[in-house]
């Protein structure tokens, strides 16, 4: 009788002791998570989102290391997603250029931008083509990696139009699509960044033919959302403006290809605002 | 244990011995196959699961959780996994999980069977990292689906494989044991043959050796059988054929029968005993059995029918008892069977029956002597109180009249001891003749022993239908018989009890009509009397009176009267009779006819006469001894005197009375009474005559007087009946009567004495007739003994006597003196009827009148010529005028002016007499 009340009441305690555990489990993260939301970091879409996220998520863990501050990677699964989420603010810090046009300028502030010497764009065609101007491209069919792409698609485009010359744009996607389809001879030129450019045609042993190379563009901004706090924008750009000095990012640098970043302004970026409004008036 | 047949268990064997060897073969197989498939799976599942983490990157760095959703359900939709999930870094939230609406899982294999297998993999985990970041965790469990199928289709094979090595096996066996079996098949329909009766059958040996031994060891045994058989056959056939002889010798029929159950019925046997006692042939049975049925008297039939019915219904054996169709040979014959309720519904019956005719025959004439009179054929007393009950019974239920008729022949001992035995047997047969032709066909006619008789009438609806009924019975009796030569008649007195009106109990009934018939006897015989209920006193009063005549001999209430007999022309005392008187303490002094009738059946009327005969001798005893030497009478019943020992007896009294010579006594018989069995009173009279003793025939002239037995009897003396004397004087043929006894007793030699002499004219014409002896009122009235003396020294005799004797009556002319009396006698009947002392006057036409009727008859005859004869019939016409005035007169009241002219009458008269005396001369004188 009574080890069988006592082993009842045992029981009960156990039950309680349990769910208690089981609320507190529960709870604990809901206060941790809203104690360290992370900052949103958008990437432009220039390369695979793996591609993006390879390179990016250790320069953002650096970054968090270095400033306490999380931050996530965040882009859209297309440029023209990732421009959306842009127009609607949704990054807290963001790496692109698109800011610039007309429609979105003068809402992110350029923070630092990617360390590099100046980049162009340029309309290439295969070096065995008959085409040696612009002019030789009127009605011609040339690929671009989308039409969001500022280096490849809106520099090379305003020129076109500045030459008066009216070709069938076909999108590829990225770059290295554009220009595997020029190289597949599917079509006639290829808007390009040089960049790039070079790097495709040294791996996939493409000969071509500039016949377009544009003035030089500064490197893309990382660019900060005015809502995020003076205090962690100042703390972010310090570190993003130490890491080529840091040791302990330099292989991390290394190995995502990056040479670090380094301080810019708004001005840095005038010839871009041009090169939107020269297409989109 | 297996049942069925051989081929039934080696099926079922196989079976037994493969299914478990399948079992375990497939059970080995699948744990086999389970195990390198587990782990040959596991292996797989993770590389493809290595494989898709890549494919997720992308979509997981974009946040593009649709196309996640996408890759993930792809690869579910190939089946290879159970769950395939996407977990967040932390491993903790589900992000996506994958499904497909293809079902792998058991697309062909049924759940259970997966579920019985009970496969189960572990998950794998693999985080997808991009760029050193952990997106999610892909959660992937392997399916067991295609594992069970695989396995689930092994089995399949395996199943079928089996089936078919298995079927294959079974229809060799099949065949085998078909082969093999067939020849036992043929042994077995042999042996059903041979066990169903056909002993010639044998089976095929064929070509299985240890079969063939069998099937010739079977053969073997049939001819055994066959030759058994054929032995036993031939067993049966004698036994039945000795069997057949003994039913033959028995005298009782044999049969077998069957009541269909579908109705109808069928003999299975019947013996040639059977046969003839119904008068069929066993073809004709078989044939047609409700022939047998005809046999059967049509009366008996339904109860035949009847008893086999409730027979079946029990099942009991019946017996029945019946007669046969008129015009067989046997009359009766008797079944007695046993039903057999058989399975089939049938009912067998097993029977015999034979001829009881002799035996029915037999009990009837049993029956017949038992219920039967042996001498008249009708029922006796046993019967008769059977039909009794059986009338009353009837009676009450129609309501009808039932008379009971107690009838006693009156003078029958008489008859019977004139004419022997063998006579009265003979009359009494025709008395029972009579009786049955005078009732009706219904009516019962029973003899209760003697001369007694009962007779049932039934159905009489008027009291004088029953008299006119019981008066033809009575003339029927009393109608003359001639027997042995003779003329005799006999009388009957009936007594008749009445149902309803008297009792309902058969034997009071009869007891009454008894006490009726004892009325009738008193009453004067040869006359029926109603029982009335008075009667049962009447019938104590007779018990009673039997009691007091006890007490009375006991008292010395009785005594001797001496009526004087005396001789007429002597004018002296001739005798005496003596008289039995009793003093009864009540009613004073009784005369024998008071109450002998009442016991003259009874003992005690012997012990009466013993007590009279011993009162006589006591008597002449006591006048020898005072000088008187007269000679005694007494009177003794013949009864009395047909008693073996009655001369001894008389020898004796004689001899204690020494001084009395015995033949100073004699003894009057009746002559009724003497005609019983007279050869034998004829001897005992003998007998007593040889001790001296002297007889008479005591009122001769009422019995069946014949001249044998006149000349049988040896009576001295014979006494003529008073009622002839008595009206001798006005009745002719009485007259005639006495004169022919006296003229008898002239013939034999033998003494006459007449009875019952009341007047001197009694005596003159007496005298006249030549009887000299008589006895009665006109001369002596009896006296008690105390007188006898005072008598005999006063007495005179009358000298009217003389004178009268003197007339001279020529024995032609008494018919005148006859005529001349009963004249006198209608003018004392007129003065009586005017003196007012008789209430009917006379017959006034003389015509008509008992002189009128002589005067016409045989006086015409005789005095028709004579003057004198014309005026006795003016002088009778004359005196019937007057005669005729006077009764007006006495009619009109004026008696006493009729009575003032008798002078006128009696002159008339006187002038009658005085031409009557004329006639006589004159017819006397020669003309």
């Amino acid at each position: 009788m009574h080890g069988a009340t006592a082993g009842r009441s045992t029981r009960r305690a156990i039950g309680l002791l349990i769910l208690l555990a089981w609320l507190a489990s529960n709870l604990v993260p809901f206060g941790a998570a809203r104690a360290a939301e992370p900052l949103l970091f958008g990437v432009l879409n220039q390369q695979t989102a793996v591609q993006t996220a390879e390179r990016w998520n250790p320069i953002l863990q650096y970054l968090s290391r270095k400033t306490g501050i999380p931050l996530r990677l965040a882009m859209g699964p297309t440029v023209r997603e990732t421009d959306d989420m842009m127009a609607r603010g949704s990054f807290d810090l963001l790496f692109s250029n698109h800011n610039f046009q007309h429609a979105h300028d003068g809402v992110y502030r350029v923070l630092a931008r990617w360390a590099g010497p100046p980049v162009h764009g340029a309309l290439v065609v295969a070096r065995d083509s008959p085409w040696r101007t612009l002019a030789d491209l009127e009605g011609r069919t040339v690929a671009f990696p989308s039409t969001e792409a500022f280096l490849a698609y809106v520099v090379p485009t305003a020129a076109l139009r500045a030459a008066g010359v009216t070709v069938t744009a076909r999108t590829a996607g990225h770059q290295d699509g554009a220009l595997a389809q020029l190289k597949a001879g599917l079509v006639d030129a290829a808007g390009v960044n040089t960049r790039f450019l070079a790097r495709y045609a040294q791996r996939e042993g493409l000969s071509y033919r500039t016949l377009f190379v544009s003035e030089p563009f500064s490197e893309i901004p990382v660019l900060v959302h005015p809502r995020v706090a003076d205090r962690q924008a100042r703390a972010l750009q310090k570190a993003l403006l130490g890491m080529a000095r840091d040791p302990e990012a330099a292989a991390l640098l290394k190995a995502v290809d990056c040479q670090g970043f380094v301080a810019a302004t708004d001005s840095d970026y005038a010839n871009v605002r041009r090169a939107y409004r020269a297409i989109t008036p | 244990m297996i049942r069925g047949s051989l081929r039934r268990r080696l099926f079922l064997l196989v079976l037994l011995a493969v299914i478990p060897a399948f079992v375990l073969h497939v059970t080995v197989q699948v744990a086999h196959d389970m195990g390198a498939a587990q782990t040959r799976v596991a292996a797989a599942s993770r590389d493809l699961a290595a494989a898709i983490t890549p494919l997720l990157e992308s979509s997981l760095v974009v946040g593009d959780l649709a196309t996640v959703q996408e890759t993930l359900d792809n690869v579910m939709g190939q089946g290879h996994f159970r769950t395939l999930r996407l977990m967040d870094a932390g491993g903790e939230r589900q992000l996506v999980a994958g499904h497909t609406h293809r079902t792998m899982d058991g697309a062909s294999t049924p759940a259970w069977f997966t579920a019985w297998l009970g496969i189960r993999f572990p998950e794998f985990r693999f985080p997808v990292n991009v760029g050193g970041t952990t997106y999610a965790v892909l959660v992937a469990e392997p399916a067991a689906g295609f594992l069970a199928t695989d396995i689930w289709q092994r089995l399949w094979t395996a199943i079928l494989l089996w089936s078919a090595t298995l079927a294959l096996g079974l229809v060799l066996l099949d065949h085998l044991l078909r082969r093999s079996l067939l020849p036992l098949e043929e042994l077995g329909k042999a042996a059903h043959r041979l066990g169903e009766g056909d002993l010639d059958c044998r089976a095929p040996v064929g070509d299985v050796p240890e079969l063939a031994a069998t099937a010739r060891a079977f053969n073997r045994m049939a001819d055994k059988l066959a030759e058994a058989n054929a032995r036993q056959e031939e067993r049966i056939r004698e036994a039945t054929r000795e069997l057949e002889n003994l039913i033959a010798r028995i005298p009782a029929g044999v049969y077998k029968m069957r009541m269909l159950a579908g109705g109808g019925v069928r003999f299975d046997y019947v013996s040639p005993r059977w046969c003839e006692l119904l008068e069929l042939t066993a073809e004709e049975a078989y044939r047609e059995p409700a022939l047998a049925l005809t046999r059967l008297h049509p009366e008996e039939q339904d109860a035949f029918l009847r008893l086999n019915e409730e027979a079946m219904a029990g099942p009991t054996p019946l017996r029945w008892e019946g007669r046969l169709r008129e015009g067989m040979r046997a009359r009766w014959i008797c079944i007695e069977a046993t039903p057999t309720p058989l399975d089939n519904g049938d009912i067998l019956w097993n029977g015999i029956q034979y001829d009881i005719s002799t035996t029915k025959a037999r009990e009837a004439e049993l029956d017949q002597i038992a219920h039967f009179d042996s001498l008249t054929g009708v029922p006796n007393r046993v019967l008769l109180a059977d039909r009794l009950r059986q009338a009353l019974a009837q009676a009450e239920r129609a309501e009808t009249t039932l008379a009971v008729c107690y009838l006693d022949l009156d003078g029958f001992k008489p008859v019977n001891d004139a004419l022997g035995h063998e006579a009265g047997d003979a009359l009494l047969v025709e008395i029972a003749r009579r009786l049955q032709g005078a009732v009706r066909a219904g009516d019962t006619v029973a003899r209760m022993g003697g001369d007694e008789f009962v007779l049932l009438l039934a159905g009489m609806s008027r009291v004088e239908d029953n008299d006119d009924a019981l008066q033809r019975i009575l003339d029927a009796v009393q109608a003359p018989f001639t027997m042995a030569g003779q003329r005799i008649a006999v009388s009957a007195s009936m007594g008749v009890a009445l149902h309803p009106g008297d009792q309902t109990d058969p034997d009071l009934l009869l007891r009454h009509a008894d006490q009726a018939m004892y009325l009738a006897k008193q009453a004067g015989r040869g006359r029926f009397v109603y029982f009335d209920p008075r009667m049962e006193e009447s019938a104590r009063q007779h018990r009673i009176l039997l009691q007091q005549v006890r007490t009375g001999l006991a008292g010395n209430q009785f005594e001797l009267y001496f009526e004087p007999k005396v001789n007429l022309r002597l004018g002296a005392v001739a005798g005496f009779e003596a008289l039995l008187r009793w003093r009864h303490p009540d009613k004073g002094l009784l005369l024998p006819r008071d109450f002998l009738p009442l016991i003259e059946d009874h003992e005690l009327m012997l012990a009466l006469d013993d007590w009279v005969l011993d009162g006589a001798l006591s008597q002449l005893d006591a006048w020898r001894r005072r000088g008187i030497d007269l000679p005694l009478s007494v009177n003794v019943a013949a009864r009395q005197l047909l008693r073996g020992d009655f001369p001894t007896r008389l020898r004796q009294r004689l001899a204690r009375h020494d001084g009395v010579p015995p033949e100073r006594l004699e003894i009057e018989v009746l002559e009724a009474e003497a005609l019983a069995d007279t050869a034998r009173l004829a001897q005992v009279i003998r007998e007593c005559r040889q001790l001296g003793v002297g007889f008479a025939l005591d009122d001769f002239g009422t019995g069946y007087s014949s001249l044998t037995y006149l000349k049988q009897v040896p009576a001295q003396t014979l006494k003529i009946d008073q009622s002839f004397v008595r009206d001798m004087l006005t009745d002719a043929n009485d007259l005639a009567i006495v004169e022919g006894v006296i003229g008898l007793t002239d013939v034999f030699r033998r003494q006459v004495i007449a009875e019952g002499v009341e007047t001197a004219r009694h005596c003159a014409l007496l005298l006249r007739l030549g009887c000299e002896l008589a006895q009665g009122h006109g001369i002596a009235r009896p006296m008690p003994a105390s007188q006898v003396d005072a008598w005999l020294a006063t007495w005179r005799p009358d000298p009217t006597w003389q004178s009268a004797g003197e007339t001279d009556w020529p024995r032609e002319e008494l018919t005148l003196l006859v005529a001349e009396n009963n004249h006198l006698a209608w003018v004392d009947a007129l003065t009586s009827f005017l003196d007012g002392h008789a209430p009917e006057p006379p017959e006034d036409d003389p015509a008509r009148c008992r002189f009128g009727l002589w005067l016409s008859g045989h006086g015409r005859g005789r005095y028709g010529g004579l003057p004198a004869y014309q005026a006795v019939g003016e002088l009778h016409d004359r005196i019937h005028e007057l005669g005729r005035q006077l009764i007006a007169l006495a009619q009109a009241g004026k008696r006493g002016e009729a009575r003032a002219r008798l002078p006128e009458l009696h002159g008339l008269r006187t002038r009658l007499l005085d031409q009557l005396r004329k006639l006589k001369d004159s017819a006397g004188s020669p003309r």
